[in-house]
């Protein structure tokens, strides 16, 4: 403020001429220096008042940003985290002035607009003359923010209602026993019966039938499920059809749309291009697949976090994928930006997004206000936002293999070819092939086969490897196997790396190094392979993409060891890691697929960081040159050593190189392994082909972030150890330690039965789309901002029942929606009740809904017959309007979109479906557990002329002329409403088709007017 | 209400919004009547009531240069940058997006003298700097992103990632909208949809009710706009057994407030099937007029966002709070010039000149532009480093948006970039500035303003934004 209006002062008045003072450049210093003497008085004259003027504010005695003071010269000396402001070595390069200068954009201070130019001159002569300061008196010690220190306020924040561990809570004992249907009954007729009101009456069973058929499976009951309803008088008719319902695959199409809503489930990244997210779709079966399943909550919850790294992941029955590795793949079905320049920043934003998601969805709290400050409202401090950041720093997307199970017996099999692989003949027969080489051939292999100066792969112990196609690290002698049995083989590893041609062409997988820091400008890599890729993942980002980020990705495609270089410019200092993939799919977000043929390999061996943009050469074979008989002998003792697996020396490399050249040119044959090369061919013959979805892996050891201060990723602060965040939600003694990542560990500690949000936060979902508003209003916090519960004790009833009934979530659904509360009436004349509870909170009556986009769609599609009622697989594209135009516009999908529940449309984050839209579904951007229920014209208009709306009238009518004309407006009204029409239903109806009962183009209209009437988008 | 903004607004009852939903289409109270409850909810209990103080700005037209036209060859001359063309620019430079650059280039247009206060412009805007007396230039914008999408998102919505409030849609959410008809948000496409796309102009967390309605350049602006029916009585007959029909709903629903919104939902739906082609018929307007904006110009592209200029104004006449218009395809890439810079910018500078001139001298004609507010600007501007020999790299670091109206002092500068362009220097202004300045134009106190999402009170401005008293008039 002060410096805006420091500047201000002089700002308008400032002429061209006046600018062209400045000295912008180095080499017209000269100009600045002053003759006058520079002295202590300079600095309490000229520097001093400036700086209280402009800087102290941010850093003086009250605030510290970015750990610096200016208000003594001892702070002006010490400086902050980058050193002293001084540079006494070389003035002109101080960080003070560099600062006011505006030199340098990371670095313009007071943020808010230049210093006025004279001011800056005066604090660059006196910085120039040496900067002289009085010895500083005793610095005032900084004083205490004037709030109270963070740990008291979370002892006392962490009294709110939600972060108390649930207790058993006791069913109150209600007069109205006759009414009690189960427990929930009991909790909601004590809270009514406090305010002296009493509940409704049971619905209709038609009513009854449709809101509940709506409510479980997102589609409206059919004819015959009504007249079968009707007809059952047993007295548990409901709770039959509720299980059937609960059974229905319908189900999980619908309870897993809602869940989609809270990881902003999109099959885009948006941004500039809206590139695809390969196999999104996969997700998203997954997600009806386990509410279908009934997978137990905590177990969804932790597959979603750490499904990669369970000992018994779960499989599908039908496909025999991994489901539990690909819930996991919710962590990117968020934005991802194309080309950043600072990829630090958009790590840190998209990390954001997925704390947010992770935060709000599964534990009801806003874990992402933390990412600037300690929370300002809940007991977060901000170190345990920056421990989740680290859990996700240390974690790595890939596209995982979901089919990994398919690959189990390929890979033992392989195993076990490798490991029955008769060395001793191997070197015999190279033995003998090499006895019989010609001089030429030797003199040739020794000058082919360079050798590299520098070290291979350090530690590669720290390496992972995920999929097939690196179950070890290859080691010096290894054959690499041909599949043909007339050239069995390939080559030879020369020194320990990592190369996946020790196993079939058709493995598929990759390895990845632990994460290192680009402290040198060139990373250079010692790379082989075909039909693979080596990639450099810098601060974890995966949108490879020209420009700026095409650099980072390396295609192999050849068989002979190269250097590449890869020029960091952009990324001095970030953190990285590299990716060796055989397999084209494996890691990067490409938008399309690779349509490259699987069989390949690649080998990685080694990396050089250097400030040169010139990579180490390899120099020449010392074995070149050299007598042949010399050659041979060399030869001839690694080839017994082949024989004998070792062990090798540094020594042997130049034999081996050689040894591994004449392989490659088919000159060294090995009749011996040719039973195994079959075996290799048939087993590479079996491999099945990947099938990927986005997922995680786990990286090496993990590593912790630190705090941002102010979320400002270039001002770091103390470390955050991951997992911090259990210490806000469970008793201490509690935490585990992290291995790996620590997903694995986040998701037992926040599925614990006792922890305090994670079952209250599920049960409350429920009852929000059971009822439209939840008991704790505000689904997605439940922090002390947000709203309190109207029913605890109910609330915390249904979360022990839940965790007790093994987080069974259809079993919950069953208690609710068989409860008497659920099945009262939803017009109930109770004028108390009315006065007292106008928002029927206390749940009197059932609340009157409107249907959301996607139920509204699947209603009109199932009332006009064109349900198809296919289950899975890749999204039908959206049928975009006319005049839809933009970067990355998906193809427009049919107007009916074949038929296939909403569920099934795809979400293209740019191309959103403005029917959908407009309708409330929400863009997907974070976690929504409430949409927002909106009356737009755009409704109206979308049901009164859309042509989708018209066609589907159009086939219904077609359809219902077929009906006999007395049965015809039952069946109609049956259809879309669920019951018969009334008398005066009937006569309107008539008058408007007219005197032709068959009259086509009359029905054809009616069935539109039908969609349009309230009833058909509302429940009651 | 007595004073300021932030009482909490008594609960309306279901009548009381019902009524002032009547009032206009996208009124306030007319979001989210899913239920009482949940209306408040929607409408959130800080809707403007009593403005928090004199409003000089009652609608706004925002002027989209989609792309990031440059700063140093329209509005802010740069003689240093004259001198040293050729030379490399003698400051740090940040990474740019495609990170090629080349030494400094020289506008390639000259500058000239405009109007009682002698601003520079060049002779891209010949016409637009006619009116420079009235217009207020910002030199020293900034944002926080060099890249295309996050930098609209951010210019929109303060905010760098998809999925938040579009300014027109905090606009009309706090202030509703005065036509019957018509949506309080429209954005005049020209044709190019920027990238981001629509997220640009969404209502993100607040209700669907205040996001942009999309008006597209052609035949069909709006979606579902036309009726299938053959005629009016075809129609209305329909819509005559849905009232009926309708009727009974209303009564098995137990009168409820979600339904009866819903009903009335189609009477403005009907309206507006003939609100929008009125709106599109020019028939009553002069050919002075269309001249004026340019309607009748040999180069087509100007004579779409001339049209697009004139339909702006008749929305405002028409009580739509907010306009944008998005610029016309002129065969570049927007005005995102990494090469080509002399033809696109040209071309681009061609296509919208007149029309906005036309615009300007128009409503002031009409007495309209001292309470209306029109904003001309892109996500970011551009450098002054060539890219290639011919174009210009983002420049997020200082660029020029201007403003004319609604309150704003008329010929005036207002901040500077240094001496060759690259940064703000003086007054920086981010974006946060520029919204919390618009709102407070409006007679908004942009800290006020707020939406509960998420555990936050969200606002336009996040936690920050400073309005510059300095360019009020």
């Amino acid at each position: 403020m002060v410096a805006r209006n420091g500047a201000l002062a002089i700002g308008l008045a400032l002429s061209v001429a006046a600018f062209a003072v400045r000295v912008p450049a180095a080499g017209q210093d000269e100009q600045t220096k002053t003759s006058v003497p520079v002295t202590i008085e300079t600095f309490e004259r000229s520097v001093r008042p400036v700086l209280a003027e402009h800087c102290t504010g941010c850093h003086g005695v009250y605030v510290q940003e970015a750990k610096l003071r200016l208000d003594s010269p001892a702070f002006i000396r010490k400086g902050g985290p980058r050193g002293s402001l001084i540079n006494a070595k070389d003035p002109a390069k101080s960080i003070l002035l560099e600062a006011i200068k505006y030199d340098d954009h990371n670095l313009m201070m007071p943020p808010k607009g230049r210093i006025p130019q004279a001011q800056i001159a005066a604090i660059e002569a006196w910085i120039l003359g040496g900067a002289p300061m009085p010895a500083d008196a005793a610095a005032p010690a900084p004083k205490a923010a004037p709030t109270t220190d963070f740990s008291t306020v979370m002892k006392q924040r962490r009294k709110h209602w939600a972060y108390i561990p649930v207790k058993a809570t006791p069913v109150p004992k209600v007069a109205n026993q006759a009414w009690v249907r189960n427990p929930i009954d009991a909790f909601i007729a004590s809270g009514l019966a406090a305010q002296g009101l009493k509940p409704s009456p049971q619905a209709d069973k038609r009513t009854l039938l449709r809101r509940v058929t709506f409510d479980l499976t997102g589609l409206p009951p059919t004819p015959d499920e009504i007249t079968a309803f009707l007809a059952d008088t047993r007295p548990d008719a409901y709770s039959r059809v509720v299980d059937r319902l609960l059974a229905s695959p319908t189900y999980g199409e619908r309870w897993g749309r809602h869940w989609l809503d809270l990881v902003r489930y999109g099959e885009s990244l948006g941004h500039e291009f809206d590139f695809d997210m390969p196999n999104a779709w996969k997700y998203r079966d997954y997600v009806i697949r386990a509410f279908n399943e009934d997978v137990p909550y905590n177990r969804f919850l932790t597959e979603h976090l750490a499904g990669d790294t369970l000992a018994n992941p779960r499989f599908d029955k039908v496909t025999g994928w991994n489901e539990s590795i690909t819930a996991t793949g919710f962590f990117w079905l968020g934005e991802g930006k194309h080309s950043p320049t600072d990829v630090r920043q958009e790590q840190a934003d998209r990390f954001d997004n997925q704390i947010d998601v992770i935060g709000k969805a599964m534990l009801g709290v806003s874990i992402n206000c933390v990412r600037c400050h300690d929370h300002k409202f809940d007991p977060i401090p901000a170190r345990d936002y920056y421990g989740l950041y680290g859990m996700i720093k240390s974690s790595r997307y890939e596209q995982v293999v979901v089919n990994d199970q398919a690959f189990g017996p390929v890979a033992r099999d392989a195993k076990a070819v490798s490991g029955a692989l008769d060395r001793k003949a191997l070197g015999s027969d190279l033995a003998a092939a090499i006895t019989n080489l010609t001089d030429a051939q030797l003199a040739g292999a020794a000058a082919s086969a360079p050798i590299p100066m520098t070290p291979g792969t350090e530690s590669l112990d720290a390496w992972r490897a995920t999929g097939v196609a690196f179950p070890k690290v290859a080691q010096p002698g290894d054959p690499i196997l041909s599949t043909d049995p007339n050239k069995q083989l390939r080559g030879f590893v020369t020194r320990p790396m990592v190369h996946s041609g020790i196993t079939p062409p058709k493995f598929e997988g990759v390895m990845r190094s632990p994460n290192f820091r680009l402290t040198k400008r060139y990373v250079h890599v010692r790379v082989a392979g075909r039909r693979s890729k080596v990639n450099l993942m810098v601060d974890n980002f995966i949108v490879i993409r020209g420009p700026i980020f095409d650099v980072v990705e390396l295609n192999l495609d050849t068989d002979q060891f190269q250097w590449r270089t890869i020029d960091t410019q952009f990324w001095p200092g970030r953190e990285a890691y590299v990716d060796v993939q055989d397999s084209p799919m494996a890691t990067v977000s490409q938008g399309a697929p690779l349509d490259r043929a699987v069989q390949g390999w690649a080998a990685f061996d080694g990396y050089v960081i250097s400030d040169s943009p010139v990579p180490p050469q390899d120099v020449k074979n010392p074995l070149s040159g050299m007598p042949a008989a010399d050659v041979r002998a060399a030869l001839l003792s690694v080839a017994s050593k082949i024989g004998t697996a070792g062990p090798f020396a540094q020594a042997d490399m130049p034999a081996l190189a050689a040894i591994d050249i004449l392989a490659r040119r088919g000159e060294l044959t090995a009749n011996s392994q040719t039973a195994t090369v079959q075996q290799w061919a048939a087993i590479d013959a079996r491999t099945p082909t990947a099938e990927r979805a986005p997922g995680m892996a786990d990286g090496a050891a993990g590593t912790d972030e630190q705090v941002f201060i102010r979320g400002n990723h270039r001002a770091l602060g103390e470390p955050a150890p991951r997992l911090q965040l259990a210490v806000t939600f469970t008793e201490k003694s509690k935490i585990e330690p992290a291995k790996g990542s620590g997903r694995a560990e986040f998701a037992r500690m926040i599925t614990s039965a006792s922890h305090p949000l994670t079952a209250r936060v599920m049960v409350n979902r429920l009852w929000h789309h059971h009822f439209g508003t939840g008991i704790v209003k505000t689904v997605d916090d439940f922090g002390i901002n947000g709203d309190r519960p109207t029913n605890q004790a109910l609330l915390d009833w249904m979360a022990t029942n839940f965790t007790n009934n093994g987080w069974s979530v259809k079993k919950l659904h069953k208690l609710i929606v068989t409860s008497a509360t659920y099945q009262q009436v939803s017009v109930a004349e109770q004028p108390a009740a009315i006065r007292k509870d106008p928002n029927n909170r206390l749940l009197w009556k059932y609340p009157v809904r409107r249907l959301e986009a996607e139920a509204i769609r699947d209603n009109i599609l199932a009332v006009s017959g064109s349900l198809n009622r296919t289950m899975y697989g890749p999204s039908v594209f959206v049928n975009l309007d006319p005049g839809t135009d933009g970067r990355g516009m998906p193809p427009s999908g049919p107007l009916d979109g074949n038929g296939r529940r909403t569920i099934y449309m795809g979400v293209r984050r740019n191309f959103m479906s403005t029917f959908f839209q407009a309708f409330d579904m929400p863009t997907p951007f974070t976690c929504i557990g409430k949409r927002t229920q909106s009356n737009v014209p755009a409704q109206a208009l979308a049901l009164m002329n859309s042509p989708f709306v018209r066609e589907m009238a159009n086939r219904w009518a077609e359809s219902l002329v077929k009906v006999p004309a007395a049965d015809r407006l039952d069946v109609a009204y049956t259809a879309a409403y669920g019951r018969k029409p009334s008398a005066s239903e009937t006569k309107l109806a008539m008058e408007f088709i007219g005197k032709d009962i068959n009259d086509l183009n009359a029905w054809k209209d009616y069935c539109h007017v039908m969609f349009n009437v309230k009833e058909f988008i509302f429940i009651r | 209400m007595t004073e300021g903004c932030n009482n909490i607004v008594t609960p309306l009852s279901r009548r009381e919004l019902l009524g002032r939903a009547a009032n206009g289409f996208g009124a306030l109270a007319l979001a989210g009547l899913a239920t009482d409850d949940a209306a408040r909810a929607s409408t959130g209990s800080q809707i403007i009531t009593k403005l928090h103080h004199k409003q000089r700005a009652k609608r706004v037209i925002f002027l989209y240069m989609d792309g990031g036209p440059s700063q140093m060859d329209t509005f802010d001359p740069k003689p240093r940058l004259t001198l040293d063309h050729g030379k490399p620019l003698p400051m740090k430079v940040p990474v740019t997006q495609f990170n090629n650059n080349n030494n400094l280039l020289k506008s390639p247009w000259s500058f000239k003298k405009y109007g009682q206060s002698g601003i520079e412009v060049s002779e891209l805007f010949p016409e637009v700097a006619q009116c420079v007396d009235d217009m207020c230039i910002l030199r020293s914008m900034t944002s926080n992103f060099p890249e295309h999408t996050n930098a609209n998102y951010f210019l929109h919505t303060c905010n760098g990632n998809q999925g938040r409030p579009s300014m027109g849609a905090w606009v009309t959410y706090g202030l509703g909208t005065e036509s019957q008809n018509l949506p309080g948000f429209v954005v005049l496409s020209g044709g190019l949809i920027p990238p981001g796309g629509a997220d640009c102009f969404g209502s993100g967390f607040l209700p669907a009710t205040f996001q942009g309605s999309l008006f597209k350049a052609g035949a069909k602006p709006v979606s579902n706009l036309e009726r299938g029916e053959a005629s009016d009585s075809e129609q209305l007959k329909k819509l005559d057994l849905l009232k009926k029909l309708d009727k009974g709903v209303l009564g098995s629903t137990g009168n409820s407030g979600a339904v009866e919104a819903a009903i009335k939902n189609y009477e403005l739906a009907f309206k507006m099937q003939t609100a929008v082609p009125d709106l599109y018929d020019l028939r009553g307007e002069t050919n002075a007029t269309k001249s004026l904006y340019g309607i009748d110009h040999q180069y087509g592209p100007t004579r779409v966002f001339g049209t697009q200029c004139l339909m702006a104004r008749r929305l405002l006449e028409r009580g739509v709070r907010f306009v944008e218009l998005t610029c016309p395809g002129t065969g570049h890439d927007r005005w995102d010039q990494h090469g080509n810079l002399k033809r696109g910018h040209e071309d681009n500078a061609r296509a919208v000149d007149k029309p906005i001139a036309g615009l300007l001298k128009d409503l002031k004609a009409r007495g309209m532009l001292e309470d209306t507010l029109v904003i001309w600007g892109g996500e970011f501007g551009r450098t002054p480093m060539a890219q290639g020999g011919d174009g210009r790299d983002h420049n997020p670091y200082g660029f020029t948006m201007w403003m004319a109206g609604g309150g704003v002092k008329g010929g005036m500068t207002y901040g500077a970039t240094d001496d060759w362009g690259y940064y703000a220097v003086e007054n920086k202004m981010e974006m946060y500035d520029l919204h919390a300045t618009v709102l407070h134009l409006m007679g908004v106190d942009h800290t006020k303003l707020t939406y509960r999402f998420g555990g936050r009170d969200m606002r336009l401005t996040d936690v920050h934004g400073v309005v510059q008293t300095k360019i009020l008039a």
